[in-house]
């Protein structure tokens, strides 16, 4: 009787002790970087001041894009939405207008004296790239709005519209942000990947950008077209070592074979965990282009 | 001898309630010893002194030392897959992985939900005891409820610490990057040529 109490209370014990949650796995560690077809420009190499247009492209770590634009002229810049379109990693095309889209929505950004900002469109949530615009430029003179002061705009649409003007000297986020499907956090599931040099004919999958203004009120339009493509793709393993995941050892691994790894304009470096923090990614950088 | 007797049994009382008084008292000790978990770990970065290093929402650390090393503490509430690092305000952030080593906390688990049982059992038999109006009972049930409660906390917090929810801790020493010579790219894209740029 005795015994079978004993077993009872270690069986309940073990029962309820096998709580909490997952143990911590951190299977690899992936790298990857973006760059543009056309140079990217950098303090030393900036943006022309006669440029008219500047687009700067934020990407998150599941592969969301969105541009900003910034009219850099002193007349009124409008975005033919119709005639502007994004083109993913597979080939497939699509219109930033979208008629059948209804919503409302509602945009906090700041702005200074000069211009503004606003959602050019209809789209909740293209400003969801962190941090006011004008912090955007990090050194890249993007022209319009500038860093100092700020202001609250708020914006309510009800429909998408074909054609949306900007300010002189002011920016905007256009007006849906896409989903390039070929961007993910790395993983080693498929076995590691090393391919830290790629050129863009090398590169696994390309998307491009391409976004209709006028600066003489639509009678004739011009057109930017930004295309990107993967320069380095590494995912590593980590090890399970006699003391524990030796994950940085798996991150020296990577930073040995991509020396340039942190000067990429763009990147992310991610740690494949079975827990979701929020911080698994780290991702640096903004793409930009001009005209 | 009658006297003998009733001496005999008050004493044998004495012993029983001692007995019932001194089970629980050690069962929960050894409850809140394995539920009593630190909130934070000490870490120590070795690395080029003069660096600083941060988490992931730039929260600065420390500094490393001139004997190249810096001592920190994080909360074990956080999960850190990486910190940076930065040797000048105008370096990069050097990110450096955080090793880490499994550790159970079943056993922290196991003294909570026994701390728990305790807390319940001396609340049922406090109820009942006052009922009765055994005095005696009562105030072991109420000391059983008291010794239960720090357990109890001490559990219920568990789940909100990361370390102890996934069962793991980061290795006590830890190195930054900031070693590695890291070079500027080579950009390999054509300059593109402004409207005007190019009628000139």
């Amino acid at each position: 009787m005795k015994k079978t109490t004993l077993l009872y209370a270690a069986v309940t014990l073990c029962t309820l002790s096998s709580c909490g949650g997952p143990k911590l796995v951190t299977t690899g560690v992936g790298y990857q970087s973006i760059r543009t077809h056309h140079a990217q420009p950098t303090p030393s190499n900036p943006i022309p001041n006669n440029a008219e247009i500047a687009v700067a492209y934020a990407l998150s770590k599941d592969g969301n894009l969105t541009a900003v634009v910034y009219n850099r002229t002193s007349e009124i810049m409008i975005i033919d939405q119709t005639m502007s379109f994004f083109v993913n990693s597979d080939g497939q095309s699509t219109s930033y207008y979208d008629p059948t889209i209804r919503t409302t929505s509602v945009t906090n950004s700041s702005s200074t004296t000069k211009g503004g900002s606003v959602n050019l469109g209809a789209v909740a949530g293209a400003l969801g790239i962190g941090g006011t615009m004008g912090q955007l430029a990090s050194g890249i003179n993007l022209g319009g709005a500038g860093t100092t002061g700020s202001s609250t705009t708020s914006s309510t649409y009800i429909a998408d519209q074909p054609r949306v003007a900007l300010a002189p000297h002011s920016n905007g986020a256009m007006s849906k942000v896409y989903k390039v499907k070929a961007i993910d956090p790395l993983t080693v599931d498929n076995g590691p990947v090393m391919q830290p040099q790629l050129s863009a004919q090398m590169s696994p999958y390309r998307f491009s950008v391409c976004i209709s203004y006028s600066l003489d009120n639509g009678a004739t339009f011009k057109k930017l077209v930004t295309e990107f493509y993967a320069s380095a793709m590494i995912a590593l393993p980590v090890a399970k070592g006699k003391n524990g995941y030796q994950v940085n050892e798996t991150l020296r691994q990577i930073y040995a074979a991509k020396p340039d790894a942190l000067s990429e304009p763009w990147w992310m470096l991610n740690f494949v965990s079975n827990v979701s923090s929020g911080m698994n990614e780290r991702i640096q950088g903004l793409l930009y282009d001009y005209q | 001898m009658r006297e003998y007797k009733d001496y005999c049994m008050t004493i044998n009382k004495h012993k029983r309630i001692m007995k019932r008084i001194y089970l629980p008292f050690c069962i929960a000790a050894i409850c809140c010893m394995l539920c009593a978990c630190s909130k934070t770990q000490d870490l120590t970065v070795s690395g080029t002194p003069g660096t600083t290093i941060y988490t992931p929402s730039m929260q600065k650390l420390g500094t490393i030392d001139s004997d190249g090393k810096a001592q920190f503490t994080i909360s074990k509430r956080d999960y850190y897959p990486y910190l940076l690092s930065q040797q000048n305000i105008a370096d990069p952030l050097v990110p450096f992985a955080l090793d880490f080593e499994e550790k159970s906390s079943n056993l922290k688990y196991a003294g909570a939900f026994v701390s728990l049982g305790i807390l319940t059992l001396g609340g049922v038999v406090t109820v009942i005891a006052v009922g009765l109006d055994d005095i005696a009972i009562a105030g072991i049930g109420a000391g059983a409820m008291l010794l239960g409660v720090p357990g109890t906390v001490g559990g219920a917090a568990l789940d909100d610490r990361a370390q102890y929810y996934n069962h793991f801790q980061y290795l006590p020493n830890q190195s930054t990057n900031n070693d590695f010579r890291f070079t500027p790219i080579t950009d390999n894209g054509f300059r593109r040529q402004v409207a005007s740029e190019s009628k000139e």
